[in-house]
């Protein structure tokens, strides 16, 4: 499915966000995409059916949503435990759907399968080099105009 | 060989399981500290997993990731643990008791030689159910940074 456009409401929480925010945002959505394309979440047959299909990346400034992703391109849902409204600065949310959760950790009757983690941290310790082209070019602009 | 280690990468899930069941958490599921998954049914135990009305206390630790250090004979050690009670603020008080047990806990030597530098609570406290018993469970992320090897 294609990607929409971003929504009334995106475009206008973004506006209260400075260029470095911006930027800063925008190179979350690119880490937390290389997380989920990093991921390998256990499959089994009937396969794509029931399980963990689907991740994706949700970006908050000040409790309202200005950027996001989805593997299949559309946008998350966001989890009812991740509270907002109160959060200050920049949140973000990077996962996958139900019932990645049940995975990762296991339950009473299947073991662990955890993939999450073991991405989350092959991926965040190259997080400077994937936020880069997002942020650095921006900044570069800006300073550019300052000086 | 050429490599940063002398001798196999010594595992960090015993000692977690031996602190947590040493600790006020043991206290709280007479011990029911297991390792991977749970106690399973047996002809004289009905096992940890049970159904509505039978609900025993239990923990379950799991390894999450554990990389070596690409550089340095340590490793960084991240561990689920579920925390399994009778009700939501039995298992809330579980996850409680692990908090008191793991989180912030400092330099210590394990029988075996594993030296752990440091574990914190990295994540966890909410309530949820297990999918199949419906049983009340909180689970709790930890990292824990140790030794690689045995510290002698």
């Amino acid at each position: 499915m294609a990607a929409r456009g971003p929504s009334a409401r995106v475009v206008m929480n973004r506006r209260a966000m400075n260029e470095v925010e911006a930027a800063i945002a925008d190179g979350i959505v690119d880490l937390g995409r290389a997380v989920i394309e990093a991921g390998d979440p256990p499959d089994a047959a009937p396969y794509g059916q029931g399980l963990v299909t689907r991740g994706g990346v949700l970006v908050y400034y000040n409790g309202g949503k200005v950027a996001g992703w989805g593997e299949d391109g559309r946008q998350p849902k966001k989890p009812r435990s991740f509270k907002v409204a109160a959060m200050r600065g920049i949140t973000a949310a990077i996962g996958w759907g139900f019932p990645g959760r049940f995975q990762e950790f296991g339950t009473v009757h299947h073991g662990a399968q955890p993939f999450f983690v073991r991405a989350f941290n092959a991926v965040g310790r190259l997080s400077t080099q994937i936020m880069r082209p997002s942020v650095s070019a921006r900044l570069k602009r800006l300073a550019g105009g300052l000086g | 060989m050429t490599g940063i280690l002398t001798a196999p990468m010594l595992p960090t899930i015993p000692a977690v399981i031996a602190e947590l069941r040493a600790g006020a958490t043991g206290a709280l599921v007479a011990n029911r500290v297991r390792g991977g998954e749970p106690a399973p049914r047996t002809d004289t135990d009905p096992g940890d997993a049970r159904g509505p009305g039978e609900y025993i206390a239990f923990v379950v630790v799991v390894g999450l990731d554990t990389p070596p250090h690409p550089r340095l004979p340590i490793q960084r050690s991240i561990i689920g643990v579920s925390c399994y009670g009778v009700t939501f603020q039995n298992a809330s008080a579980i996850f409680g008791a692990v908090v008191q047990d793991l989180h912030g806990e400092g330099e210590r030597v394990k029988s075996n030689g594993l030296g752990v530098y440091i574990s914190h609570i990295e994540g966890g406290g909410e309530q949820e159910t297990d999918p199949d018993t419906k049983q009340p469970v909180v689970r709790a992320t930890i990292r824990l940074r140790a030794t690689a090897q045995a510290v002698t």
